[in-house]
């Protein structure tokens, strides 16, 4: 009998033509869930069998090229008849992703054995393919072990969305750096408030030139909040010492730790003393 | 090819690599790779992989760096369209790219001797904190409609890392604590010994138009270091308060219940919704720490119950016409109890003051919409909103320093795009957005009196107050362009630019005026032959501030970054794979100043060259030797620890240095057997 369906599509597009996939997940057959070509690219009769008086064979009723003029939306579609019983998928809708109109294959590789995009080696080459600004920051001294490869994109944001901001994969920024920095969470006797309501009013987690990923080097970074300690005319460096208290000289203000060499519980204390000065100082 | 398809797969890479540069040389590359200060080291990969169709059964096995202070172990065996088990076991070394001198004794522990040497003379710290963790992860597919999945993690973190301890002058510090280089201040690392484990549970279910799932996540933090009590010897007779209990993280835990899903409305209007409800909790116990609170207190007893609310609608009612709407709220309820813990103003006028109630409510939303003009054009006109209110000020909490405060903002914003595919080898997009916050009256603290007051006439009362730049009315505008030009089927290019501006406007004359940053990149890939491709890119990246201090000096702060990357990969001979590539990365940061006093600080330069070159040769069918070589060469020059040769010293004598010129080279030598 004349082949049908996914059959007749291997009649031309044979293993010569198309890349292996027979260990990936797709190409897993006992697996009743498996598509076949039709599942995604539809059926697709014209291409299948061109009609009279056609020059060119029509394309398949969706594809999933670079070059392709399927919407990202129909190509997404496909995907999701299968992918969006996972609770991972539910808020894909109206993510930036999808409202930038990002399409699966934008990312993923479905034509292959292994997606680059889903190993952590290799993640970050299909992220920067965009997101730039990222590759630059992450390039800086101060990062997450993300070029090492010990860590990828997708530990800290779902890109499948999410319930909070940059599709972090908890419900906030917070609270997705808390799933490895948890001893920041607190609450604490003595907050600091920046703290408290988002990380990333002091932190850019992708990198920076100062230590602990700080977006602006102490004192610069506390200054643009408190009132400086220094002096009128005091300098920040060695030899323009002038009148500033205890340790409060310039060269603890700005060398060392800077701020912190003093106020060293930035992301709050839990110490209860009410010996003034209290703790609310971050100190202790 | 189901056969291959279905027999097991190991790939074994056995090899050694060998490491030359000091301690001092390797201190940036070997800030998470645990290449330490050995000279050579072993290699071991496993990779191992079992398909049987006919069983359904399918098991993975990943071993990577076996040898080293980094490895991953990673199980997955699963009958696909039934059941999924995980397991996997990792470590990971962060070393502290500073390198410790100091007569500290007992670092690392909660209770070290402060010893005081002469600069330089002190032991060399290493400081450092691994995190040993172990995942299991269990997923059952009830039925076509029905799935449950659980995941378990726990992760120790050990180590310890910079810290201190301030405002301590003694008759030991050389000359006088307001002059002599780090006076009245210590460095204490910070003993890290503790525990994060997480569980999370998932129950899904599937309807035709319905999808819900109902998750648990639970997050327990428990530390065995509850305070760092160091014996300061001689800088304990100090004439400002003893101040050398410092509490370190308490033990806290979390738990989260949420309801998720989305909705077909019809084939072209979805929703997806997520409902959640979170409670933190606090309550170590100060005297278990050493910490005495006020009488009667035990603990904090903190309690944040945060409900958490999202709904987002897409519909594409015409095929030209697509809509989105996006609303989230978030109502955190501080509910931990008041109880005076702090001190507003000094002598006989000070009064206790409390902790602060700090809830806060936030509500997030987006409008959207996209019409398709053509096949190749499309435009997006799209409208942000946020408001927080930080709630009003506790009565009896005291406000620490001059800050002028705000209980609301709120910040809207418009936005759009362009996206056209000019011609089959060229699509671009543009959009540009600009968004406006501003909130209500400032209020003002006391630093002798408990709660705030408004403030009528900020312009006058606050003229030499700090507006913190999160709550400062705030004018942001951004710009994009991208373009994707693939001219020949050998040459792929990428431009890609942005520039964005923020502008604070506040009362006076101080704080943060302005941000601006800007980056452009060109990516490119170009295949010479069939054996032969390169790619690359060139980016650059601006970001400036500029503020200003009642101190009497402006400063602004330039930063430049310029990366270059050139990559290659090619076949020499038809067993010879080889690759590589060459990266440098160029950072300037340039702090000008308006300083009475003259002189100012110097630009702080971070250059750094990495070549990677590897080749791999089939020595026959299924095993292959392969050859890295990794050369890399930093420079920096920060005045943080070294100022031109004055290098800052603690009171205790101990400093902390980085070699401003590392040059540190890898070669690995790696046997690949692939059986089958």
């Amino acid at each position: 009998a004349e082949p049908v369906g996914a059959a007749l599509c291997v009649t031309c597009h044979d293993e010569e033509d198309l890349p292996d996939m027979s260990r990936s997940a797709h190409g897993f057959t006992a697996d009743k869930r498996a598509p076949d070509c039709i599942s995604c690219h539809g059926p697709s009769p014209t291409h299948a069998k061109k009609p009279a008086g056609v020059a060119e064979r029509p394309h398949p009723d969706r594809m999933f090229t670079k070059k392709s003029t399927t919407p990202a939306s129909e190509r997404n579609a496909a995907c999701l008849t299968c992918h969006n019983k996972d609770a991972k998928r539910a808020l894909w809708g109206g993510s930036q992703h999808d409202a930038a109109d990002v399409a699966c294959n934008s990312c993923h590789k479905i034509h292959a054995n292994s997606d680059k995009v889903l190993s952590k080696a290799t993640q970050t080459d299909v992220c920067y393919t965009c997101h730039k600004e990222q590759r630059t920051q992450m390039n800086r001294p101060s990062h997450h072990p993300v070029p090492e490869g010990k860590m990828s994109c997708s530990d800290c944001h779902n890109p499948h969305g999410s319930a909070g901001p940059k599709l972090v994969k908890r419900d906030s920024i917070n609270d997705t750096c808390y799933t490895c920095h948890a001893e920041k969470r607190g609450p604490f006797v003595h907050s600091h408030e920046p703290v408290t309501e988002d990380c990333s009013n002091c932190h850019n987690a992708h990198g920076t030139t100062v230590a602990s990923m700080l977006k602006a080097r102490p004192p610069l970074l506390c200054q643009q909040c408190h009132t400086p300690h220094a002096q009128t005319g005091d300098g920040p460096i060695p030899g323009q010492l002038t009148s500033a208290t205890r340790s409060q000289n310039s060269v603890t203000i700005w060398q060392g730790r800077s701020c912190l060499n003093c106020h060293t519980q930035v992301h709050g204390s839990n110490n209860p003393s009410t010996t003034n000065p209290t703790p609310q100082l971050l100190m202790r | 090819e189901d056969d291959a398809a279905s027999a097991a797969q190991t790939t074994i890479s056995v090899g050694l690599g060998a490491v030359d540069g000091s301690n001092a040389d390797r201190a940036l590359f070997r800030q998470y790779n645990g290449l330490r200060d050995q000279s050579a080291v072993g290699m071991l990969d496993i990779d191992y992989s079992l398909r049987k169709p006919e069983t359904s059964s399918w098991v993975q096995f990943t071993g990577s760096n076996l040898l080293g202070d980094t490895r991953e172990l990673g199980l997955v065996w699963k009958n696909p369209g039934s059941w999924k088990f995980t397991a996997d076991y990792g470590e990971l070394v962060h070393y502290d790219p500073n390198r410790v001198n100091t007569g500290l004794l007992g670092a690392g522990s909660t209770t070290p001797q402060v010893v005081v040497v002469p600069q330089g003379t002190g032991a060399e710290l290493d400081l450092k904190t691994k995190r040993t963790s172990l995942g299991l992860g269990f997923t059952k597919i009830i039925s076509p409609r029905l799935q449950f999945a659980v995941d378990l993690k726990t992760e120790n973190k050990e180590g310890a890392r910079l810290f201190g301890l301030g405002q301590i002058c003694s008759p030991l510090i050389t000359g006088s604590c307001n002059t002599a280089l780090g006076s009245g201040v210590l460095m204490l690392p910070e003993p890290i010994n503790a525990n994060h484990s997480q569980v999370e549970a998932r129950l899904s279910y599937a309807l035709e138009k319905l999808r819900f799932s109902v998750g648990y996540y639970g997050s327990f933090y428990r530390n065995d270091n509850a305070a760092l009590q160091p014996n300061l010897g001689g800088f304990a007779s100090t004439t400002t308060p003893v101040l050398n209990s410092l509490a370190l993280a308490p033990d806290n835990q979390a738990h989260q219940l949420d309801l998720s899903g989305s909705y077909d409305f019809t084939g072209t209007t979805h929703g997806s919704f997520k409902l959640g409800y979170a409670q933190a909790t606090q309550n170590a116990d100060f005297a278990g720490a050493g910490l005495i609170g006020p009488a009667g207190v035990a603990n904090l007893g903190a309690q944040v119950n945060t409900t958490m609310a999202k709904i987002g609608i897409t519909s594409r009612p015409i095929p030209k016409l697509s809509l989105l709407a996006d609303l989230r709220y978030e109502d955190k309820d501080d509910q931990t109890p008041l109880a005076n813990y702090n001190v507003a103003g000094a002598g006989a006028t000070a009064v206790s003051a409390t902790n602060r109630d700090l809830s806060s409510k936030k509500i997030k939303g987006k409008l959207q919409a996209s019409w398709q003009f053509t096949s190749d054009y499309r435009g997006t006109l799209g409208a942000d909103y946020e408001s927080i209110d930080r709630g009003a000020f506790t009565a009896t909490s005291a406000v620490s320093g001059f800050i002028p405060l705000r209980q609301e903002t709120t910040e809207t914003g418009v936005r759009a795009e362009l996206r056209r595919r000019l011609t089959n080898d060229l699509s671009g997009a543009i959009s540009v957005s600009s968004s406006k916050r501003d909130g209500s009256n400032w209020l003002q603290g006391s630093s002798s009196a408990t709660g705030v007051t408004e403030v009528a006439d900020p312009a006058t009362s606050l003229s030499s107050a700090i507006f913190m730049p999160t709550l400062a009315d705030r004018q942001r505008d951004k710009i994009k362009l991208f373009a994707d030009w693939q001219p020949s089927e050998k040459l792929s290019l990428q431009f890609s630019a942005e520039e964005g501006k923020d502008k604070f406007s506040t009362p006076s004359t101080y704080g943060l005026h302005d941000t601006r940053m800007n980056q452009f990149s060109v990516d490119w890939g170009y295949a010479l032959s069939d054996k032969w491709a390169l790619n690359g890119y060139v980016s650059q990246g601006l970001q400036t501030l500029n503020q200003s201090h009642p101190a009497g000096y402006v400063i602004a702060f330039d930063n430049t970054n310029t990366g270059v990357g050139l990559g290659f990969t090619g076949k020499l001979a038809s067993k010879l794979l080889v690759g590589g590539n060459l990266s440098y990365v160029d950072d300037k940061s340039v702090y000008k100043q308006t300083l009475v006093s003259s002189g100012g600080l110097p630009d702080v330069v971070y250059r750094q060259t990495a070549l990677k070159l590897f080749g791999k040769y089939e020595l026959e069918k299924g095993s292959s030797v392969r050859v890295d070589l990794v050369h890399q060469r930093v420079s920096v020059n920060d005045w943080a620890w070294d100022n031109n040769g004055a290098q800052f010293a603690y009171s205790d004598g101990t400093t902390v240095t980085q070699n401003p010129n590392q040059t540190v080279s890898f070669i690995g030598v790696t046997y690949i057997y692939l059986l089958k």
